[in-house]
């Protein structure tokens, strides 16, 4: 005869729970209507940023040797920590040979978009304990961030254009730089050779994330966005006597290819900050659609009204383990505080989105932009 | 707007070559297989999504591409039916029919609709059915494009991607899998620019249906 | 060509140049005053010390190395370590340590240099760390330079080496796992020695070209460099008992 079987109710303390049900800790504190970081359902966690006074062109750091970061940020929300570093290079443009003095091809550059903006070359990497190749997460974070800094039009393709400026050196030995938006109109050193070549600035955002715990993107595009609105650009010139200094490169046969070689050269201690299109400068807030499992929840007490629990709820700014393994379906927005959308991303699961769930989404990503903005 | 045969690969178990518009693309599922011991997930089915892009080697662009593709597709599938198994949706790009440096919208419009044919093909089960558009908003803001030709696409004001899972026939909207939004926008657009895709969704969704009704007659016609 | 590129990142446009900064018109005497400050300011550094702001590693620490003479000089480093976790392969009857560095913001220290730091704090917590209690196992430190020195740059990486010991240190404090004693480093002028036992134990010594101290006897730079440790010993274990004291 076998032995009763004898069932014994099991407890478990709650970060255990947290980790071997995750969805059950989940609904247990919707029940109870919190989450599991104590905030409400559609509460936000608070931003922290600086600049880290990491830029060369910071008043910690001007000039100094071996310091070429133009812009910074360091952003923390909750336990996460996101620091943002921009630097530059410099890319000659190809310009076609007979648009130069014509501005005839403007007219047909206005319609196509994506081209009148810049781009930003973002690197993510999340620190997780390992070496290695970027992780999948890292390679879409950095392309996403690519995509959107593009189609939002944040960074006008002239704030990168470089206004070169010229070195001349006088008798004395002494040199001078003229730039061509520093001197005046009758002051006529303009030298042909300034229209046949073009040059732009080019950034790099190198992205680091400590202490992941949720989905990252919003954090890295507040992060990137603070990073560029504090970016400094470098006045560029070239020196005067290199300037007609040309060098044949490949002789082949009887036709030889002149080329001038000269040096843009960036002044230490001149800059001038990267002007942001104000209106495309927008925020992002991420949020979370679960549905309520009515099997999971508290009992209530008989005396409770029976209340309509709803099938699913909206939470803004998702945080954890439990809540990012639980959450299937998520929505993300960028947006100012005008409503002025830059990217919009819906991603259903099993949880079903609403029409509702995204016209309240982008109502409360329009007051978190509000906010986000102040701290510009 | 929108051809599509299956079947067109022979050592793969599901394929699908799918042109809409000026895009096509080359679809293969392979599974259920054997995952790699890392891929395997103890009680589901585990999603492989490799894209490869209609020239040079894959970068960060098709990576992005993938996770969107496994966001619409992991949903949809019944993946409890396979449990320690591994499906392999694996997409070559032909023809982009857009400028690959700015956008990847109409490519991974027309992966998502080839990647529906191509399982069906595999005969893996799916819980629903799904497929997606691509929608342009003008400069004006007024006029909304399904499928926009490059032209269009580089001209407008905003690009959207809708991907959306059908019922009852594909006569029924029943979640939102994948809308992605780029550009300049607002509240409105995206309501309109959602209501506007969901009938175009519907008729993709009726056109696929087509295909798959003449697959079916064609696998058994010596019955 | 093609295999070289890295795929895996966006690289932006292979025809870009690097920012060159023109030098030329900066006075040069700046930068010597600065660099004299700094070799007085050895030891005379104000440290603040935050434990466990990595949340998901096993133990963290951060350090920041201000210096009192000249408020630019600083050195910003966040250490964390993961383990001991399991390893994998053959049976291995004590952990395998491993240091990774990286620095997270401006990259201006050449990879060989890299390298060798982490050989060298690799060698010194190999002696330090007790090894056997945790078989089978892998302990991994992971440093992340946030910021050094804005200053002139003379010294600048035996004040990183020195932030590393001490960092590490404390770490692996806040992680819970067993040292022989809490090791720290002190620098005089290119030389760091970190020390044990009250400074009665050198765990390691790190030597770089340099003409100032070359004439010096060697033992006379370990006293040297005691002094800075002990200073730096004094302000770690306050930290931790002030911590401990919060804690409680």
């Amino acid at each position: 005869m076998s032995e009763p079987v004898e069932l014994r109710p099991v407890t478990f303390h709650p970060e255990v729970l947290a980790r071997i049900a995750p969805d059950l800790y989940m609904q247990r504190h919707l029940s109870l209507g919190l989450r599991p970081s104590l905030r409400a359902f559609e509460e936000f966690r608070n931003v922290e940023i600086s600049d880290g006074r990491l830029s060369c062109a910071s008043e910690d750091s001007i000039n100094v040797v071996g310091n070429n970061i133009l812009g910074s940020n360091v952003l923390k929300c909750g336990k996460t920590m996101v620091i943002t570093s921009i630097t530059g290079g410099i890319v000659e443009d190809v310009v076609p040979a007979k648009s130069v003095d014509n501005d005839f091809s403007e007219p047909s550059e206005r319609t196509n978009r994506v081209s009148q903006f810049g781009r930003v070359y973002p690197v993510v990497e999340v620190e997780r304990g390992r070496v290695g190749a970027p992780t999948d997460e890292e390679m879409t974070l950095s392309q996403r961030l690519y995509n959107c800094i593009l189609h939002s039009g944040l960074i006008p393709k002239r704030a990168l254009d470089v206004s070169v400026g010229i070195r001349s050196t006088n008798s004395e030995g002494e040199s001078s730089v003229v730039y061509p938006d520093e001197e005046d109109s009758s002051n006529a050193v303009d030298t042909p050779f300034r229209s046949k070549r073009k040059w732009s600035y080019t950034l790099y955002a190198k992205i680091q994330v400590f202490s992941r715990d949720g989905p990252l993107f919003e954090l890295c595009w507040n992060s990137l966005l603070y990073a560029l609105a504090s970016t400094k650009l470098p006045r560029a010139f070239v020196d005067e006597r290199t300037t007609d200094l040309k060098i044949p490169i490949s002789m082949r046969g009887r036709s030889a290819v002149i080329r001038e070689t000269f040096e843009i050269i960036c002044d230490p201690t001149k800059y001038l900050p990267l002007s942001l299109d104000a209106a495309n400068k927008a925020f992002a807030s991420n949020f979370g659609v679960l549905e309520i499992d009515p099997e999971a929840q508290l009992p209530k007490d008989d005396d409770d009204m029976q209340e309509d629990v709803p099938g699913s709820v909206l939470l803004a700014d998702v945080q954890g383990e439990s809540e990012e393994a639980s959450v299937s379906s998520t929505i993300s927005v960028v947006t100012n505080a005008d409503g002025n959308i830059k990217h919009f991303r819906a991603v259903g699961g099993t949880s079903k989105i609403t029409i509702e769930m995204i016209q309240q989404s982008i109502k409360l990503a329009k007051l978190r932009a509000l906010d986000l903005k102040a701290k510009c | 707007m929108l051809s599509a045969q299956t079947g067109v690969l022979e050592q793969v178990d599901g394929s699908c070559k799918l042109q809409c518009g000026q895009t096509t693309v080359e679809c293969s599922v392979t599974g259920p297989i054997e995952p790699k011991a890392r891929q395997e997930l103890p009680a589901q089915l585990a999603l492989e999504v490799i894209v490869r892009p209609c020239r040079g080697v894959p970068t960060t662009r098709e990576k992005l591409l993938e996770d969107q593709i496994r966001g619409v597709v992991t949903p949809v599938l019944a993946r409890y039916l396979y449990p320690r198994q591994l499906a392999q949706v694996c997409f070559q790009i032909l023809e982009s029919g857009e400028p690959e440096e700015n956008f990847s919208v109409k490519e991974l419009s027309a992966c998502i609709n080839a990647a529906f044919l191509a399982i069906v093909d595999a005969g893996i089960g799916l819980q629903f059915s799904f497929a997606s558009v691509v929608l342009s908003v003008s400069t004006d803001g007024e006029e909304i494009r399904t499928d926009p030709a490059q032209l269009d696409l580089i001209e407008s004001k905003s690009t959207h991607i809708l991907a959306l899972q059908l019922g009852e026939g594909t006569q029924k909207v029943e979640n939102v899998l994948l809308f992605e939004s780029h550009g300049d926008f607002t509240e409105d657009t995206v309501l309109r620019v959602l209501q506007f895709g969901e009938k175009s969704c519907v008729e993709t969704a009726q056109e696929l249906r087509k295909v798959v009704q003449r697959k079916v007659q064609q696998d058994f016609v010596w019955r | 060509m093609l295999n070289t590129t890295d795929r895996r990142r966006i690289l932006g446009p292979a025809n870009a140049k690097p920012l060159v900064f023109d030098r030329s018109s900066v006075p040069v005497e700046e930068n010597q005053e600065s660099a004299k400050k700094s070799s007085v300011s050895t030891g005379n550094d104000a440290i603040y010390i935050e434990n466990g702001i990595v949340v998901n590693c096993n133990g963290s620490s951060y350090l920041e190395v201000r210096s009192r003479t000249n408020d630019k000089n600083c050195t910003l480093l966040l250490t964390s370590i993961y383990g001991p976790r399991p390893s994998r392969g053959a049976f291995n009857a004590k952990a395998t340590l491993s240091v990774q560095f990286k620095e997270v913001t401006l990259e201006k220290i050449a990879a060989g240099q890299i390298k060798e730091i982490c050989t060298f704090l690799t060698n010194v917590f190999n002696a330090v760390v007790n090894l056997e209690r945790y078989p089978k196992s892998g302990i991994d430190v992971f440093l992340s330079l946030i910021h050094s020195s804005s200053g002139q740059q003379d010294f600048e990486l035996e004040s990183i080496i020195t932030a590393c010991v001490n960092g590490i240190t404390l770490a692996f404090v806040d992680a819970g796992i067993e040292i022989l004693d809490t090791v720290s480093a002190g620098m005089y002028k290119r030389n760091v020695t970190a020390f044990m036992k009250n400074g009665t134990e050198v765990v390691g010594f790190w030597k770089d070209d340099d003409e100032q101290s070359s004439s010096e006897n060697i033992l006379e730079i370990v006293e040297k460099c005691k002094e800075h440790y002990l200073t730096n010993r004094k302000t770690m274990i306050e930290f931790m008992v002030r911590n401990k004291n919060a804690s409680d």
